[in-house]
């Protein structure tokens, strides 16, 4: 059981999120917990939520290096509730096996399936969350070689906003077995087919 | 900050001493000592500090709590790692990066004892 217990779907008020639990299921992505949680607090949760969408898939760096990016923080901030659900989402939107994007992001600087920005910007999300502080000028300049200035800002404020909500959730210790709306959805989609 | 009643003296001493304090009330103790396992320790931050916390704050408050958590700790990990000049003064005035420049000198200022700021 999580450490902060999520409403239940029936007490969802709120439009906004209710319609961000029902896109959930529509795409049979595990998350309706974090929002049923978020549902607590609603204003905040509603621009928590925004934030995050306007974050993760708005902005001109390529989806596919902020897949990478996201699924790093998740492995490595240890949260079994987006992690493995990310996993598998992220390796079917790029056809590869879960086990080949663990060992991209684990073995970046090693992987000629990842291009130099992909692995600067593993490296980056890596040092930000081992110790941020060793990020310094040199470490700026090469990002700079590769990315524009408006692109580092984009990747720094990825990596912040997501750190921080990884870090978070894997403190609630919520696994998807908690995220009994989209558990259920999935369930019964399998059984229509 | 000062509008809330908190000063100098309380940010630079009481905080860091805030278990002992008697400036706070056991529900900012509470908070404090979540976030300060948070930031050093999240491995630590499982069951038993929720419990802790929850008997302090409500679920709602500690949702509201993690909200206000997460943009923080998001936007002081990156900020830190640019080289930007605090946004106040040492007396709490909002200044440019340039005046900023000037006060704190060649090493952007961190949050400190003071010792950041230039001839002091």
């Amino acid at each position: 059981m999580p450490n902060v217990e999520a409403l239940p779907p029936e007490a969802v008020r709120d439009p906004k999120l209710k319609a961000a639990i029902a896109d959930l299921e529509r795409r049979q992505m595990p998350g309706s917990w974090f929002v049923r949680l978020l549902a607590r607090t609603p204003e905040h949760g509603k621009a928590l939520l925004e934030m995050l969408h306007v974050v993760n898939e708005g902005g001109r760096l390529p989806a596919r290096l902020k897949s990478l990016v996201l699924f790093l923080l998740a492995k490595m901030a240890g949260d079994a509730y987006f992690g493995d659900g990310l996993r598998a989402h992220i390796a079917r939107s790029y056809g590869i096996s879960g086990s080949h994007l663990d060992s991209l992001v684990t073995d970046y600087d090693e992987s000629s399936d990842l291009d130099e920005r992909e692995r600067l910007a593993l490296r980056y999300a890596e040092q930000m969350f081992l110790d941020s502080k060793k990020i310094d000028d040199d470490f700026y300049g090469e990002l700079k070689r590769v990315f524009s200035q408006p692109e580092i800002m984009e990747l720094a404020t990825i990596v912040g906003v997501n750190y921080a909500v990884y870090l978070l959730v894997s403190t609630l210790e919520a696994t998807v077995a908690d995220d009994q709306v989209g558990a259920s959805a999935r369930l019964g989609s399998r059984r229509k087919t | 900050m000062k509008q809330q009643g908190l000063t100098e003296e309380v940010l630079n001493s009481s905080i860091a001493d805030y278990e002992h304090s008697e400036r706070f009330h056991e529900r900012e103790r509470a908070v404090l000592r979540f976030v300060d396992l948070l930031n050093e320790r999240p491995e630590e931050a499982r069951a038993q500090a929720y419990e802790k916390l929850r008997a302090s704050l409500s679920e709602e408050e500690i949702v509201e709590l993690l909200i206000y958590l997460v943009l923080n700790l998001g936007m002081h990990i990156v900020m830190s790692t640019i080289d930007i000049y605090p946004m106040f003064d040492p007396a709490g005035n909002l200044v440019s990066q340039e005046e900023s420049r000037l006060i704190y000198g060649a090493v952007p200022g961190a949050i400190s004892d003071g010792s950041a700021v230039k001839g002091v």
